[in-house]
């Protein structure tokens, strides 16, 4: 694999020196929120891109604050970057910037939500993603001879994105059996918020086949609150939302798990577009307003054409190629406005 | 009415009668044993940590770093474990490191005489920002030890280990507190520093003390978390300090110091958690979890000052 | 008001609070141009009749009359609108406004646009101030003048509002002589006035000095009302405890010769500068010194509370150069302090827990506290000193200041104890308790136990102390045996 980039690397590079389009020389991202590990795997996915082109890239984190972020892209403006790539920390806070940036002349990518004035955004489509995995459970369900599937959703109601998702899941999996969320509940996203009120929800109604994670937080919590609640594991599906880290892999590598669906969003993938799209939109190539990244069902089976993982060194290693060869939508089936 | 409740336990022994028995009411499940053991498991953690919590409040200090402290710890935990394929390293480096913080907690506060609220608020930024220096991304547990699995997740006699766990560690607390010097110290030093110091009382050895037992306890919470997560998270325990002090302070103890127990710590836990798991159960939205705790420790507030008042 | 201030009477008034009446039928009559004396022991109901004059407590019964004209005062307000006003012990300034920025704080002097018309704000206070004849700096600090000026400021500040009736509570309990003088020509002043003055005190000789009238409560019950001319110190204690009270007590003269606690050259940062002296076993050892002289800061820093620079104290042949109060309390000596709410009592604990506070280790087995054992000596102290409460399990907020400070005492006297240091033991205690208070002192130095005493009361001072030392700004301006010990000469030290 390292020598197939290599060598993409080398074609890339040759044809483009051929070709009228130059490679922008910097561009800057600013990330929302730089240590949760879905955005570690987006900036690598970043990094991995530019430096393949021969980009100088830099991040910086606005750590959830908008003020630091209109700040640091003034700061990047000011550093003259050829593309500013964004990951909005709210819709609204971002319109001034964008503004700012036009009248600067610096060309904007957004990644995740989109926001007025935008040019072009990559994300992934949530509803798209949940329906994949929600999917993929209602399959194997019917292989086990089930005729209703009893899901318990930790999810997050307060935000849009993560509410397709579990959409996107109950409505995949009613094509295939009766399907009953029997609890819906806020786990935050977090782990530990997850074990407890999915901990309370079981005590009320344990009568549960498939446990849903908005995140794998979300997914792992619940699990972790069926296994403290000592609830037998035989009939349970598991699935979780995002590929953010290592958390699916290590769960479903093991023997017996019922974690056996995740509806991957390939974060390294979605930093890999968007490198993309910010050398394209720089070049004046005709840019899509949204462009869709890959999302897949990942199960023990196929993860690997995607990761290599490796247990004892806790790492993942992303496939780009086979990532990239994933059919991808080109619009979204649900958006937020269709709530 | 309030004259029938001579102190604070009762009233709060008396609300959680009432919680249960409108909960039990609408929901037959409420007293099942699945779901008397999930309010107690996670009532358990909480306990641990208030139990220190409710000697620093009552020498009149507090620590807000008991939260990214013990996310800290899962951290920690799950990586030595990991790294040394031994439960005892893994503890040990818990507790040195934990030892530690809550030295320098104490230490900050009586010898640079910083304001406890501002010296952990502190303590609290520099964990929160440091467990990612220690490591950027989530620890799973590959060490796959089945004890280290059974601290949060298993059960002695259908009862769950972390509440046994924390039973363990009760007694010595209602001793500590109820039968030796030590609890009058730390009355003492809460109501009233100068007198307790010119009673011949070393304050800051007993103020340090408190944030170390504090620290020690989140170290037990945090590794019954890790346990529970199998993971070490990052930002897990999430406004966890707030928890804490607000059932320790619904239990009776004063902010001002002076006056706390640990039965009514315990009761206002459980008031707490009781509401939370009832919340779930009604299928209440769950933004209610931190509304109704916040009202009920206004009312609870103000009625222990009206007792308070009527007794004079 | 427009209508000349005449007379405030309180008539029948009564006050009853859940289980304890407070006011059983009291009157009392303030007439203008006139202090009229308020006297009685603490809980006998002074303050109840007090915050019903101000309007922080309603009467149950009974008729307030102003000018013979029947008033209602329900709030606050009202006791303010018929220019009645409180000074209370407290002083309620502001430290950081100026003089006259305090006086006029509820009603500054406006020029014609509407801004503080500050030249009128001063020279107007200065008037009022010459007006009770008081020499001041209407621009200076609050913070920086002393509680008698701050007091008198107060004071002014009720002129400005017009006050018809001044209640004064203990206005000289933290004033030296020279500045008690002071508030007795501003009293002066305002009887010329014709503002009618409520004088509480527990000083009997202040009242012979300035008052005319002198009403006695007792357990909320009206007791007396003399004309001062008709009265004595006797009669009025009498009035007061309910009893003949013996005020005297023998402290013959005393030769001492081994040495308990030996301090020298004590200095510290906030004042003591180079202070020695011996205590002997068995001497009651008297300090004086006025405010600031660094008597408490001196008790202080030998207890070890207070860091010293440099110097050391040596008991019983152990030098201490470092020592925390643990050392002290270790090596048998006591502090009872003269901030019995700031740093003696614990508003938390009982009566038994604040008295064995230090002594914990004496009921301690294995690790647990023996209560019964710790109940019984706290009942046998109890006992002793005939304090009033039900048990010793009460609340020691529920104590009056008397029975508390008895309570502080045995909180060192149920231990083994070598040396006592007290500061200011009878302040803010009433006769009753206070001459049993100095009776229980000269009986602990006669079984050998050494006393510092600390006091503003001269008279105790003189009649106690075997030897006594005056301090004057953190040093030790002069030492008096008891025999040539005058009161005259004690003031002179301590002026300098």
């Amino acid at each position: 694999m390292k020598i197939f980039s290599w060598l993409m690397t080398v074609i890339v590079a040759s044809t483009l020196s051929f070709s009228s389009f130059a490679n922008p020389k910097k561009i800057g991202y600013i990330v929302n929120y730089g240590t949760h590990e879905w955005y570690q795997n987006v900036i690598f996915g970043l990094q991995s891109r530019a430096d393949e082109l021969g980009i100088d890239f830099e991040v910086m984190d606005a750590n959830l604050d908008i003020n630091k972020q209109t700040a640091m892209a003034e700061d990047f403006m000011t550093k003259a970057v050829d593309v500013l790539i964004m990951t909005p920390v709210n819709e609204e806070g971002v319109v001034p910037i964008l503004r700012k940036a036009k009248a600067d002349g610096t060309p904007v990518v957004l990644e995740g939500n989109p926001a007025k004035g935008m040019t072009t955004l990559f994300a992934i489509c949530d509803y798209d993603a949940g329906y994949k995995a929600g999917d993929a459970v209602g399959r194997i369900l019917v292989s086990r001879g089930e005729t209703e599937a009893r899901v318990m959703d930790v999810g997050l109601p307060l935000l849009s994105a993560t509410v397709l998702r579990s959409l996107g899941f109950m409505e995949a999996i009613a094509k295939h059996v009766d399907a009953v969320k029997v609890h819906e509940l806020d786990g935050s996203g977090m782990i530990d918020s997850s074990v407890e009120v999915a901990s309370a929800a079981l005590a009320a109604d344990s009568n549960i086949n498939v446990i849903y994670g908005i995140n794998d937080g979300s997914a792992l919590g619940g699990l972790q609150a069926w296994r403290a609640a000592g609830l037998p594991e035989n009939d349970l599906i598991v699935a979780g939302t995002g590929a953010e880290g290592l958390a699916f892999l290590n769960e479903m590598t093991k023997e017996n798990t019922p974690y056996l669906v995740e509806a991957a969003m390939f974060p390294e993938g979605v930093g890999y577009t968007g490198m993309n799209l910010a050398v394209d939109l720089f070049n004046g190539v005709d840019v899509p307003e949204h462009k869709v990244t890959p999302t897949l069902a990942l199960t023990v089976h196929n993860y690997a054409n995607y990761y290599s993982f490796d247990k004892a060194g806790q790492t993942r290693q992303i496939n780009f190629e086979n990532v990239a060869n994933i059919p991808t939508e080109t619009k979204c089936t649900k958006y937020a406005s269709d709530l | 009415m309030l004259k029938y409740f001579k102190s604070n336990e009762s009233i709060l022994f008396f609300l959680l009668i009432i919680l249960c028995i409108f909960l039990s009411f609408y929901n037959p499940q409420f007293y099942s044993i699945q779901n008397i053991n999930s309010i107690l498991r996670s009532s358990s953690t909480v306990m641990i940590v208030a139990f220190g919590m409710t000697i620093l409040l009552t020498s009149g200090e507090v620590d807000l770093s008991v939260g990214a402290l013990m996310s800290f710890v899962t951290v920690i935990v799950m990586d030595v474990i990991n790294i040394s394929g031994s439960l005892f390293l893994g503890f040990l480096a818990v507790f040195i490191f934990c030892l530690m913080i809550g030295l320098i907690n104490g230490l900050v506060r009586t010898m640079l005489n910083v304001n406890s609220l501002i010296a952990t608020l502190a303590m609290m930024l520099i964990l929160q920002g440091s467990v990612y220096i220690y490591s950027m991304a989530a620890i799973y547990n590959t060490h796959l030890l089945p004890f280290f699995t059974f601290i949060g997740q298993g059960f002695v006699f259908k009862i769950p280990m972390p509440v046994i766990i924390m039973l363990f560690i009760l007694p010595f607390f209602i001793f500590l507190l109820n039968y030796t010097k030590y609890g009058r110290y730390f009355t003492a030093i809460g109501s009233n520093p100068s007198s307790s110091s010119l009673s011949g009382i070393n304050n800051n050895k007993f103020k340090i003390l408190g944030f170390v037992i504090t620290s020690l306890l989140v170290g037990v919470a945090g590794i019954i978390l890790a346990s529970l997560m199998d993971t070490g998270q990052q930002g897990s325990a999430k406004g966890f300090e707030l928890i804490v002090i607000a059932a320790v302070l619904l239990g009776g103890t004063s902010f001002k110091g002076g006056s706390g127990t640990v039965i009514g710590t315990i009761l206002g836990i459980l008031i707490l958690k009781v509401i939370d798991n009832g919340i779930i159960l009604m299928r209440i939205p769950q933004e209610f979890q931190l509304v109704v705790p916040g009202v009920i420790l206004i009312l609870a507030v103000y009625f222990d000052t009206l007792r308070k008042e009527k007794n004079v | 008001m427009s209508n000349k201030f005449e007379s405030l009477s309180l008539q029948n008034i009564r006050k009853e609070f859940p289980g304890v009446l407070a006011l059983d039928n009291v009157s009392l009559k303030a007439e203008a141009g006139k202090v009229h004396a308020l006297m009685g022991e603490n809980g006998a109901g002074k303050s109840t009749l007090i915050k019903i004059l101000s309007g922080a407590y309603t009467k149950d019964a009974g008729n307030i009359l102003f000018n013979g004209k029947e008033i209602n005062i329900t709030s606050p307000n009202d006791s303010l609108n018929y220019g009645i006003k409180v000074v209370y012990q407290e002083i309620s300034l502001i430290p950081e406004f100026t003089v006259g920025e305090n006086i006029f704080l509820e009603k500054f002097p406006l020029n014609r646009l509407g801004a503080i018309d500050w030249k009128k704000l001063y020279d107007d206070c200065e008037k009022l101030l010459q007006g009770i004849g008081f020499n001041l700096d209407v621009r200076e600090k609050v913070a920086n003048l002393s509680i008698s000026e701050q007091q008198i400021i107060e004071i002014a500040r009720a002129i400005f509002q017009n006050a018809s009736v001044v209640v004064m509570d203990e206005p000289t309990s933290s004033l030296t002589p020279k500045e008690i003088d002071k508030l007795f020509q501003v009293i002066e002043r305002l009887k010329n006035n014709d503002i009618s003055i409520i004088y509480i005190t527990h000083k009997i000789d202040e009242i012979f000095k300035i008052a005319s009238d002198v009403t006695v409560l007792r357990d909320g019950k009206f007791i007396s009302h003399r004309n001062i001319n008709d009265t004595s110190e006797e009669i009025l204690i009498q009035d007061m405890v309910g009893r003949k009270v013996d005020q005297k007590f023998e402290r013959p003269l005393n030769t001492f010769s081994e040495v308990q606690m030996n301090v020298k050259n004590l200095s510290t940062l906030s004042k003591l500068d180079n202070i020695s002296f011996k205590l002997h076993r068995g001497e009651i050892l008297g300090f004086f010194g006025l405010m600031g002289a660094g008597r408490t800061e001196l008790a202080k820093a030998i207890f070890g509370y207070d860091k010293i620079l440099n110097g050391k104290i040596e008991i019983q042949g152990n030098v201490y150069e470092k020592f925390n109060t643990q050392t002290m309390v270790n090596n048998g000596i006591g502090y009872v302090t003269e901030d019995r709410k700031g740093e003696g009592i614990i508003n938390d604990m009982n009566l038994r827990e604040n008295m064995s506070l230090p002594s914990l280790g004496l009921f301690e087995k294995f690790l647990i506290i023996n209560k019964v054992k710790e109940k019984k000596l706290a009942n046998q102290y109890i006992e002793k000193f005939e304090v009033k409460t039900p048990s010793s399990e009460r609340l020691i907020t529920l104590l009056s200041g008397g029975n508390q400070q008895k309570i502080l005492l045995s909180r060192w006297l149920l231990r083994e104890l070598k040396i006592i240091i007290l500061d200011e033991p009878t302040r803010g205690v009433d006769i009753g308790a206070k001459t049993e208070i100095l009776k229980l002192i000269n009986d602990l130095a006669k079984d050998g136990l050494s006393v510092i005493l600390m006091t503003s009361e001269m008279n105790d001072l003189l009649s106690l102390s075997d030897r006594i030392i005056v301090m004057a700004g953190g040093k030790i301006s002069k030492e008096f045996s008891k025999d040539i010990a005058t009161q005259e000469e004690i003031f002179k030290a301590a002026a300098i």
